[in-house]
């Protein structure tokens, strides 16, 4: 009779949740920025503030979440850990190779973003 | 060859009357009771029936309107026809037709390519099903009746205000389609609840079948996405009912508002209804290429970036509407970033066919396949020019807008879901579909759709705008419309081919054909009503051709839970990222009740559209007495103790707490709720913003006095505290308590008490909701609440009613742990709701 570690060795698991935000890691935070962003901008503008404030409620959201995911790229290893992935060599690398191309994928959308801030004036109606 | 059955779960012959047994239990209903059935196959079936019955009656509407524009100065329909034709059109194609397709399809092959027996919460499949077939039918029917709306499918305001739509033409359609977006929502939790829980044992997430990551992008986005309209259609419809002005500007509403809560719905929307096909896709091509798809890793970014920023689109459906340059900005860059993910999937797609070296079969499902690709990719090229803010200056509202949408649409998804129907038939039928006839199907459809639209364009170019029911002779647009009705007729003779062809081929008996595309996903092993005969142990992401001798193993039972050792509907739970097996799960077969739930429930909506109250609520009486009916046998208990799967794992055949599926569904529930819930907060604010002079305390009557919101800010808490301490008095197995369901009559009491207090003090303040857009917003963080509430009582009486049946203890305690888990986030709406209301204008006004 086959046992059971046969076919599910003992391992450390990985926790559900830590896994699911690591994965997500950069698209949520792509989320953060262009809700601060949009809501910021809009509600300066809104209520009669100065352009230049809007400006920077877009860079600081902006910068803020670019230093973000660049630290999780760079340290990538280090912020798996602490989502709850086990070490190497029982870390699943698809897993790993999913959350580093998203979290660059929003790196650029979040530089994309915030690149019109200077092209534009803030609180001009667009038409 | 090497001999692999060592390595088997159940290596050894299986005793004889096990598959005797799985039929038994499997079974479906025959006759007049094939309506009760709830299993997979059976339903799956008559969704994608009713789904594919709206496409022709929407494509029947598209014919007529083709009809009236092929000349110029026609009046085969009088204005007011077309205008409920174009509405019923549009929102049957997307709301009747394209996600329940899809829905269709996932509850269809999702649990045959994760080798379950079925999705866990099938009865909530099958009322899904039913209510959405008996609404949308009464919908559609209301353009027979001059009951149809006129709004177009996206029933801005305020032309749908009851001033200028009086009548009850578009409360049809905001009860009837808020009504079907709840049965989107409950198809959407079991798919969600399905991928990540009923996988077979070994299939990890990033071993899973793109399909099956597709559906669960594609859920997830319903989770978050469908509650936003919700709201809107409930905001809508209080207005034109109850005068409530959240769309008036001169009482500080605002028209816009419905169209950010609709377009943050209806983008979104548009890869609800793409992502799926999308996946469809990624498993035709590789079967037709016989190789493994080329970057499934990026397949999933793909899948998943899009899903993300796709939320952050909306407003460019709005570039006109004067919004500031720098937010135009940002949905411009946004609509631009999401053709990169989207161009990921095509480039893998296309490098797959190129990989094969000319191994690519070109069958019918690879012509659809090949015909989506050129029709999506000039769609999608057509969509970067429009999210082009001075481009989408110049062609909005016109025929150009016409023709890309319907390029991203059809092209998107009708091409996708035909190769699906010629692709999976013999899986779900035993039967192919006739390549010759389907090589004509084929191109007729991809000419005929052409044809019609690719003029559109130049249509457009030339000034024609949309939803026009007749245009004058000689300006040139004659010619473009007369070939786009030629188009139109083309395709429509594709698609009667087709239905030929089906109908022919369900004519005929079924054959033993086996996975004779020879692709490499589990749903090509051997199946019956069971599903698999046992599901096997996945160690890669094509084990079928990893593992040539895996259908003749599982068909022999020598994988995981070859027989139903409880003599019950079942199938494994296994954990959501590994899919470690982790407990057997007993699921519901045929009943009534489910199917009187979704009748009534639908009834209830309908009635309640032509205003007939008292039987409404007595429909909605009795589906919530059906409800409790068929929810009274969800929690089986621990009755039948645990059982072997194989290998030697025995599992526990009942789970209570968070690595329960139930409970999984509940978060999952509380996501859409708390995501109404941020839409509420989104309206509140921007109707602030748009116009704070209506804004307690200068605008409207004084905030009540602290001593209320703080009355029930401490009534939540002490019913918080209730229901906590209900659930550490728990009896016993075998066992009853008296505090405990006391506790949970004061933890129903609370809630409901806070509820009312919050009401009364606004009420005894002098503020009313038809005041203006601030009393309209206050009073409907109440009625929120109130339907938070009244959930829940109805949820703990249900718990207290177990209590008193025996049914419930500390380790059968799954309806209880529902409700607490529930109470516990509608604790936290109602304490930031407070907050928000009685702090936010002390702190802005």
């Amino acid at each position: 009779m086959p046992k059971r570690n046969t076919f599910f060795p003992p391992a450390p698991k990985p926790s559900t949740t830590g896994t699911l935000v690591y994965m997500l890691f950069g698209p949520l935070v792509w989320a953060v920025q262009f809700t601060l962003a949009y809501g910021g901008h809009t509600l300066v503008c809104a209520r009669g503030g100065a352009p230049w404030i809007s400006d920077v409620v877009v860079l600081a959201a902006t910068a803020l979440t670019a230093v973000l995911l660049v630290c999780f790229l760079v340290w990538q290893e280090r912020c798996a850990g602490a989502f709850g992935q086990p070490a190497p060599p029982r870390r699943d690398r698809p897993t790993d190779g999913i959350a580093r191309i998203l979290a660059f994928l929003s790196l650029v959308a979040v530089f994309w973003g915030g690149a019109t801030v200077g092209l534009l004036d803030a609180c001009v109606l667009g038409r | 060859m090497t001999d692999r059955r060592p390595q088997l779960p159940n290596p050894e012959p299986r005793p004889k009357g096990e598959v005797d047994e799985l039929l038994r239990v499997w079974a479906t209903p025959r006759g007049y009771k094939i309506v009760t059935a709830v299993n997979n196959t059976v339903i799956g079936l008559f969704y994608i029936g009713a789904a594919f019955l709206f496409f022709l009656l929407a494509g029947v509407l598209a014919l007529v309107m083709r009809t009236q524009l092929a000349v110029p100065e026609n009046d085969f329909l009088s204005q007011g026809l077309y205008n409920q034709i174009f509405t019923v059109h549009g929102t049957t194609m997307m709301f009747l037709f394209a996600v329940p397709a899809v829905e269709a399809l996932g509850v269809m092959l999702l649990p045959q390519m994760l080798a379950a027996r079925d999705l866990p919460f099938p009865r909530l499949s099958a009322f899904a099903i039913w209510a959405y077939v008996v609404g949308g039918l009464v919908f559609f029917s209301t353009i027979f009746y001059d009951l149809a709306p006129q709004g177009g499918w996206f029933m801005y305001t305020p032309l749908t205000l009851k001033e200028f739509s009086p009548g009850d033409n578009a409360d049809f359609w905001l009860l009837g389609i808020g009504f079907i977006e709840i049965s989107a929502i409950a198809g959407a939790i079991e798919i969600v609840v399905g991928t990540l829980r009923t996988r077979p044992p070994g299939m990890s997430l990033t071993k899973m079948p793109i399909f099956a990551w597709s559906m669960l992008v594609f859920a997830s986005m319903i989770m978050f996405a469908f509650p936003a309209v919700i709201l809107g259609t409930m905001l809508l419809e209080i207005e034109r009912s109850f005068g409530w002005p959240f769309f008036t500007a001169a009482k500080g509403g605002d028209p816009l508002l419905w169209q950010h809560l609709f377009w943050f719905f209806g983008h979104p929307e548009v890869y609800i209804i793409f992502l799926p096909a999308a996946g469809l896709v990624s498993m035709i091509v590789p079967a037709m290429a016989q190789r493994p798809l080329v970057g499934y890793r990026l397949i999933v970014v793909a899948l998943i970036g899009t899903g993300f920023f796709s939320f952050g689109l909306w407003v460019h459906h709005m570039f006109t509407t004067g919004i500031p340059s720098l937010s135009l900005a940002f949905f411009s860059a946004a609509s631009m970033a999401v053709a990169v993910p989207s161009g990921i999937q095509v480039f893998s797609w296309i490098a797959t066919i190129a990989a094969s070296r000319g191994r690519f079969r070109i069958t019918t499902p690879s012509l659809f396949v090949l015909g989506f690709l050129v029709i999506f990719t000039i769609g999608g090229l057509t969509g970067v020019m429009v999210a082009l803010v001075p481009v989408d200056f110049q062609v909005h509202d016109t025929y150009f807008v016409v023709a890309h949408f319907h390029y991203v649409l059809v092209g998107g998804m009708v091409f996708p879901l035909f190769a699906t129907f010629y692709y999976w038939m013999p899986m779900a039928t035993r039967r192919m579909l006739s390549e010759r006839a389907g090589r004509w199907v084929f191109w007729l459809m991809f000419a005929g759709f052409n044809i019609a639209f690719f003029p559109m364009h130049f249509t457009g170019l030339r000034g024609m705008p949309r939803r026009v029911w007749t245009y004058p002779e000689g300006v040139g647009w004659d010619m473009l419309n007369l070939v786009s009705t030629i188009g139109a007729y083309v395709f429509a003779l594709g698609v009667l081919i087709f239905v030929v062809d089906l109908v022919r081929s369900l004519r005929r008996p079924p054959t033993t054909v086996e996975n004779p595309w020879k692709a490499g996903t589990l749903e090509w092993l051997p199946n019956d009503v069971y599903s698999t005969r046992s599901i096997p142990f996945v160690t890669s992401r094509e084990p079928l051709w990893d593992r040539p001798a895996l259908p003749r193993e599982v068909s022999e039972g020598h994988h995981f839970l070859p027989n139903a050792p409880t003599g019950e509907r079942e199938t494994i739970v296994t954990s959501a990222i590994e899919a470690r097996p982790q407990y057997i799960i007993r699921m519901p077969g045929p009943g009534w009740a489910h199917l009187l739930a979704a009748i009534f429930t639908a009834a209830f909506f309908l009635l309640l559209t032509v205003k007939l109250v008292i039987p409404a609520l007595t429909c909605g009486v009795i589906a919530i007495i059906a409800c409790l009916t068929w929810t009274w046998s969800l929690d089986p208990g621990p009755s039948k103790g645990e059982v072997d799967i194989g290998a030697g794992i025995r599992l526990p055949t009942y789970a209570s707490g968070p690595s329960s599926h139930s409970w999984w569904a509940m978060i999952v529930l509380i996501f859409v709720t708390a995501s109404l819930y941020i839409a509420y907060v989104f309206s509140y604010l921007y109707l602030w913003v748009v116009s704070p002079d209506v804004w307690a305390p200068h605008g409207s009557p004084a905030l009540p006095a602290p001593v209320w919101p703080v009355g029930g800010a401490l009534l939540t808490i002490l019913g918080l505290l209730a229901i906590r301490a209900a659930g550490n008095r728990l009896p016993g197995p075998g066992r009853r308590s008296v505090a405990q369901p006391l506790l949970n009559a004061i933890a129903a009491f609370c809630l409901a008490g806070a509820v009312a207090v919050e009401i009364l003090s606004h009420w005894q303040s002098g503020l009313r909701p038809t005041d203006n857009a601030y009393g309209a917003m206050v009073y409907m963080q109440s009625a929120l609440n109130g339907q938070l509430a009244f959930a829940l009582i109805v949820m703990i009486g249900f718990a207290i009613a177990r209590m008193v049946a025996g049914k419930l203890d500390r380790v059968r305690r799954v309806s209880f742990d529902n409700a607490a888990v529930l109470y516990t986030y509608a604790a936290a709406q109602i304490l930031f709701g407070l907050v928000l209301v009685h702090g936010f204008p002390r702190v802005a006004g």
